[in-house]
C-alpha cells in the first residue's frame, strides 16, 4: 500500500498497482522515494478522491479486456466525467500534476466535447469569463470567417 | 527540507492556462474560429502557431485526418468539393465546399499535406492555389521561376509542387506563411 497525503491534510491508503498508473508516483517508487507518505502540495482532498476513485477502477484494465467488461469501464468514465467545470479543472490539474494519461486524457477531451457546439455568450458564463475585446476587434474576427458563427448545431444554453 | 519542498512545487505548477490550452487542441477548427471572440486571452492563444502545431498533432492523434476528398462529378465545371469520411462510409458525404475564386473554377487538386490542398488551373502554369477547407482560407501563388522550354515545363512545375508541399508541412494549418520573395516561395518573417 501507498499512502498520499493532500494539501488539506488528509492521508488516503491506495494499492500500489493502482497508484503506478500515475508516472509520477511511479518514478518515485522506482526510485526508493515513496516510503513514507507522498505529500501531493497541490491536490484537495475532493479532488484525490475522484483521483484515487479512478485509479482503482482502472486498475485491472488489461483483465477488463478479457473477460469483456469494457463496456463496464466505458460506463464509469462516462459517469466519472459527470461533474462541474470546477471539479473537472481540478481533476484535469491534478491529473496532469500526476502524469496519469488515460485519465488526463479522458477528462480533456470530454471538456472539449462539451465546449465545441456552444456559442460564444455561452463559454463565456459557463466559465466565468469576461469579454475584455473592444467591439470593433469582436466585429473584425466575426468578419473574418462569419460562417463559424452559423449553423445548427450552435447551442447557446449553459450547461 | 523546507527549500526542496518548493523547488518540488515549482517544477509541478500548472497554470489553468496551460489545461485550457491542452483542451482547446481538442476542439474542432469551426468552433475554434468562433471561440477566438471569447477575449483577448482565447483568441491570442487561438491564433499562436503553438497551438495551430498543437492541434494539428492532436487532430492527427485522433485519426481526423481519413477524409476523401474529391470534386463533385455531378457538376465537374464548378469548384464544388466533397469531403467523405472513410472511417464510417466512403458513401457519406461529410462536407460540400466550394472554392471561391471565380478563376480557379476548373481548378484541379496537385497534392494535399496535413489538410492543406494545392489547386491549379489545367491551362495555368503559373499560378496556384493553396487552400485550407478547414478554415475556409486561400491564397494565390505565383510559380516564381519559370522556364519558357517546353520540355522543361514540367519538370519546373513538379519542382515548385515539392518544395511548396515541404514549405507546407513546415508552415503547419496556416496559408498565410507564404510569400513570393525575389523570385522564390519563402516563409513570411514572424
Amino acid at each position: 500500500m501507498v499512502k498520499l497525503k493532500s494539501n488539506d491534510d488528509k492521508e488516503f491508503e491506495v494499492e500500489e498497482a493502482a497508484v503506478i498508473q500515475s508516472e509520477m508516483i511511479k518514478n518515485m517508487i522506482e526510485d526508493g522515494c515513496a516510503t513514507s507518505v507522498i505529500p501531493l502540495p497541490n491536490i484537495d482532498s475532493k479532488t484525490l478522491i475522484k483521483v484515487i476513485e479512478y485509479l482503482n477502477k482502472h486498475i485491472n484494465m488489461g483483465k477488463a479486456a478479457e473477460t469483456g467488461e469494457e463496456d463496464d469501464l466505458k460506463e464509469f468514465d462516462e459517469q466519472f466525467v459527470n461533474m462541474g467545470w470546477e471539479e473537472l479543472f481540478d481533476v484535469i490539474m491534478a491529473a496532469n500534476y500526476l502524469n496519469i494519461h488515460e485519465l488526463m486524457e479522458l477528462c480533456c477531451q470530454s471538456a472539449a466535447d462539451r465546449l465545441k457546439n456552444k456559442s460564444v455568450r455561452a463559454v463565456r458564463e459557463m466559465l466565468k469569463i469576461t469579454n475584455d475585446l473592444t467591439e470593433e476587434e469582436e466585429q473584425e474576427i466575426i468578419n473574418d470567417a462569419p460562417w463559424a458563427f452559423e449553423g445548427p448545431e450552435i447551442d447557446d444554453t449553459v450547461n | 527540507m523546507v527549500k526542496k519542498k518548493l523547488a518540488f512545487d515549482d517544477i509541478a505548477y500548472t497554470r489553468p492556462s496551460d489545461i485550457l490550452f491542452l483542451i482547446l487542441t481538442r476542439v474542432p477548427v469551426k468552433s475554434l474560429l468562433r471561440f477566438k471572440s471569447v477575449c483577448k486571452a482565447w483568441n491570442v492563444m487561438i491564433s499562436d502557431d503553438e497551438f495551430r502545431r498543437t492541434h494539428r498533432d492532436q487532430c492527427k492523434v485522433l485519426g481526423r485526418e481519413k477524409l476523401l476528398l474529391h470534386k463533385c462529378y455531378s457538376n465537374f465545371y464548378t469548384n464544388e468539393f466533397e469531403f467523405r469520411d472513410l472511417e464510417t462510409s466512403q458513401l457519406v458525404t461529410i462536407a460540400k465546399q466550394v472554392f471561391p475564386p471565380e478563376k480557379f473554377r476548373k481548378a484541379i487538386i496537385l497534392c494535399s499535406c496535413d489538410g492543406l490542398l494545392l489547386l491549379k488551373n489545367p491551362g495555368a502554369y503559373k499560378v496556384y492555389v493553396l487552400w485550407n477547407p478547414s478554415t475556409k482560407e486561400y491564397q494565390t501563388l505565383a510559380c516564381p521561376y519559370f522556364n519558357l522550354m517546353t520540355n522543361a515545363k514540367f519538370q519546373v512545375v513538379v519542382g515548385c509542387v515539392m518544395i511548396l508541399v515541404s514549405m507546407i508541412t513546415s508552415l503547419y494549418l496556416s496559408t498565410s506563411g507564404i510569400i513570393e520573395n525575389n523570385g522564390c516561395w519563402t516563409e513570411k518573417a514572424t
